[in-house]
């Protein structure tokens, strides 16, 4: 895992250098194989605050967010659900202190995010649209710039 | 008395307090109703408020435990509000209506229902989206029950207050009205009414109604002090007047006395019982007392007569009355009568005055006596005689009677006095009346001496033709015949002739029938004395 970071850290920085002169676009992806098409932002703000647990298959859904403080995640939260950081910060925090539910596993970059995606069925991620080149995710959503 | 002004002081304490005391109860009556009304409307609106208040402190945790419909939050934020007493039930269900957590207390869940409110629950990522509501209702029992200790609270504030304040009050009153009144009553009480002894008016209250109670009070003092000292002058006047009077009562030797419409003694002066009437005032008896007049005079009736008069015409009136005494001895007083005439012309007392005239009586008598009577024989004169006839003839008049006179004229009597001189004639004529008076015994019939030797006899009650004159002339003849005794041893004899005249036969006055007596005692001197002769009948006679 560890390794992966580095590498993560590795690849990511010179994108991330280029993203801040035009924002790119987000894309939420799932795995190429879930039969899920389309998602709305509304869709995918329950799986992101852990209202839905599953797709609309029934398929058990692996939510994976981005790095703590990435700007990416800022956007993405108030594009889909109109939250800030600290807002969802302080939600979690309070879904989490009854040790039921979990937030959102955190992945530094979109290359951890893809990856993840990329190797779990059920799972569902965030990437800056301008990073993705890959036939074994499906972008279900884009939020428009 | 002594105990009146405590009784006055605490009866106006104790009637204050039964007042204050019902006003309080009735206020505390009014106000804790009204207050109790206010106090649940409040305690209601509190709760409402609270309601709001805790629905909106959990709504954010409630909107979390709803979106994401955990249990585990719900839970936390239903045991949070069940942990205030006045929530009764909460709950939280999400947007398909099923319930996340529930919570009750068993005890008020039929209370719940008028109370219970929804909230409900905005998405986190949406507010306008409802995805849950939030149930709170309150325990009315609970809220009653805060409510009722509330309002009781404060009625018992509000009844220490009231009740402190009308403690403040009663005592303020004692010492600031009854106190002062009460100094100022025994006060009162101690002044002796007419002396110079003043009021004083109690401490700090020269300006207000208890310094003007004083100041009045000593006013009416003022003025009873010189009322009783004008009164007490007044009455030493009277009483020295009184005094006076009553020694002029008491002393004079005139007899006064008061008497009632019915001549009953009400009042009399000492002179008038011991000196005038001559009975002691505890040795009349009470039927004296209540029949005076007729008892003390011999003729009542002329008293009552006065009486009469006086009432008629509403002056005094007077006359000498003969008393009625003991021994028989002539008293005779003047009495003035006055009459006190009441409104409806009846007679309300009657006052006499009665001054012994008993001396100047007899002394009238006296020279009446001397008018009427002829000294030597003491049968009336001329004078006498005419005043006797002349009431004779009226009542012989006024009652349809007759009526004799005889004249009687002595034979030789002449003689007698030439020869044995005055003396003896004087015996010889007192012998004469002592006869006639002798031989003329009816009371109503009168011997008078016509003066000289002539004599006169009236008859009254002469039935007509009666013999009854003639006898008696006859029997005079004879008796005047016998031979008189005078003084040194002489017997002289001499004679009378009579002449009868009858009333009315012979003449209706006193002068018709003396003229014809006289004219028949001539007609029998003619006939040669010693005899009587009859007038002539039925001869008119002018006069």
């Amino acid at each position: 895992m560890r390794s992966s970071h580095i590498l993560g850290a590795v690849l990511g920085l010179p994108l991330l250098w280029l993203a801040p002169a035009a924002q790119a676009d987000i894309a939420v992806i799932v795995h190429a194989a879930n039969p899920v098409q389309q998602l709305t932002s509304r869709q995918v703000a329950e799986l992101y605050l852990g209202r839905s647990r599953t797709f609309t298959s029934g398929q058990y859904a692996q939510v994976v967010d981005q790095g703590i403080d990435d700007p990416v995640r800022s956007r993405f939260f108030k594009d889909i659900s109109g939250m800030s950081i600290g807002q969802v910060t302080a939600f979690w925090s309070r879904l989490k202190f009854t040790g039921q539910v979990q937030p959102p596993q955190n992945l530094d970059g979109d290359s951890a995010v893809l990856e993840f995606v990329r190797r779990n069925p059920g799972a569902i991620g965030y990437v800056s649209a301008t990073t993705l080149a890959d036939a074994r995710v499906k972008t279900v959503l884009v939020l428009r710039e | 008395m002594a105990e009146a002004p405590t009784q006055f002081r605490a009866h106006l304490k104790h009637k204050l307090a039964i007042r204050v005391t019902l006003g309080v109860f009735l206020f505390a009556l009014v106000a804790g109703a009204l207050n109790a009304w206010f106090v649940f409307n409040r305690q209601y609106s509190a709760a409402r408020t609270l309601q709001d208040q805790l629905a909106a402190t959990v709504r954010s945790s409630a909107a979390v435990a709803a979106f994401v419909k955990n249990e585990e939050i719900a839970r936390d934020v239903v045991t949070g509000l069940m942990s205030h007493p006045m929530v009764a039930e909460a709950r939280i269900t999400a947007d398909n209506g099923s319930t996340i957590y529930k919570s009750s207390r068993a005890q008020s869940e039929g209370a719940v229902e008028g109370t219970t409110v929804r909230y409900s629950l905005g998405s986190p990522v949406n507010a306008t989206e409802v995805i849950g509501q939030l149930e709170i209702g309150l325990d009315e029992g609970y809220i009653n029950a805060m409510a009722l200790d509330s309002a009781i609270r404060q009625l018992v504030v509000l009844a220490l207050q009231i009740g402190i304040s009308a403690l403040l009050l009663i005592v303020l009153f004692d010492f600031v009205v009854a106190r002062p009144l009460n100094k100022v009553a025994r006060r009162v009480e101690a002044v002796t009414p007419g002396s110079g002894e003043r009021l004083e008016v109690p401490r700090g209250h020269a300006d207000d109604e208890i310094g003007s109670l004083v100041h009045r009070s000593n006013l009416l003092l003022d003025t009873v002090q010189r009322t009783l000292q004008e009164e007490r002058e007044l009455r030493a006047k009277v009483e020295a007047m009184e005094e006076h009077y009553r020694r002029i009562f008491e002393t004079t030797n005139v007899g006064i006395m008061v008497l009632d419409q019915h001549g009953s003694l009400i009042n009399s002066n000492p002179a008038l019982l011991s000196r005038i009437v001559g009975i002691r005032i505890d040795g009349m008896q009470e039927a004296d007392s209540s029949k005076f007049i007729d008892t003390i005079f011999v003729e009542p009736a002329v008293v009552w007569s006065l009486i009469a008069k006086a009432t008629a015409s509403n002056r005094s009136t007077s006359e000498d009355c003969q008393l009625r005494t003991a021994d028989g001895s002539e008293r005779w007083v003047h009495c003035i009568i006055s009459v006190v005439v009441g409104q409806k012309d009846q007679i309300e007392l009657i006052e006499g005055v009665l001054y012994d005239v008993t001396d100047r009586k007899a002394a009238e008598d006296r020279a009446r006596r001397h008018a009427d009577h002829d000294a030597l024989t003491g049968l009336r004169n001329r004078r006498g005689m005419e005043f006797f006839l002349d009431r004779s003839l009226r009542h012989a008049a006024e009652d349809g009677e007759e009526l004799g006179v005889m004249l009687i004229d002595l034979d030789g009597f002449k003689a007698v006095n030439d020869t044995y001189g005055h003396e003896a004639g004087d015996q010889v004529l007192v012998g004469v009346a002592h006869r006639m008076l002798a031989r003329v015994r009816r009371s109503s019939d009168l011997v008078a001496r016509q003066g000289g030797d002539e004599f006169v006899v009236v008859a009254t009650h002469c039935g007509p033709g009666d013999q009854a004159l003639q006898e008696l002339a006859a029997d005079l003849v004879r008796a005047l015949r016998e031979p008189f005794p005078i003084a040194g041893g002489e017997i002289v004899q001499i004679g009378a002739s009579i002449g009868i005249a009858r009333y009315p036969t012979h003449g209706q006055t006193r002068h018709g029938l003396m003229a014809a007596a006289d004219a028949a005692m001539y007609e029998a001197k003619r006939a040669g004395k010693n005899r009587y002769a009859l007038a002539e009948p039925e001869k008119p006679i002018a006069g």
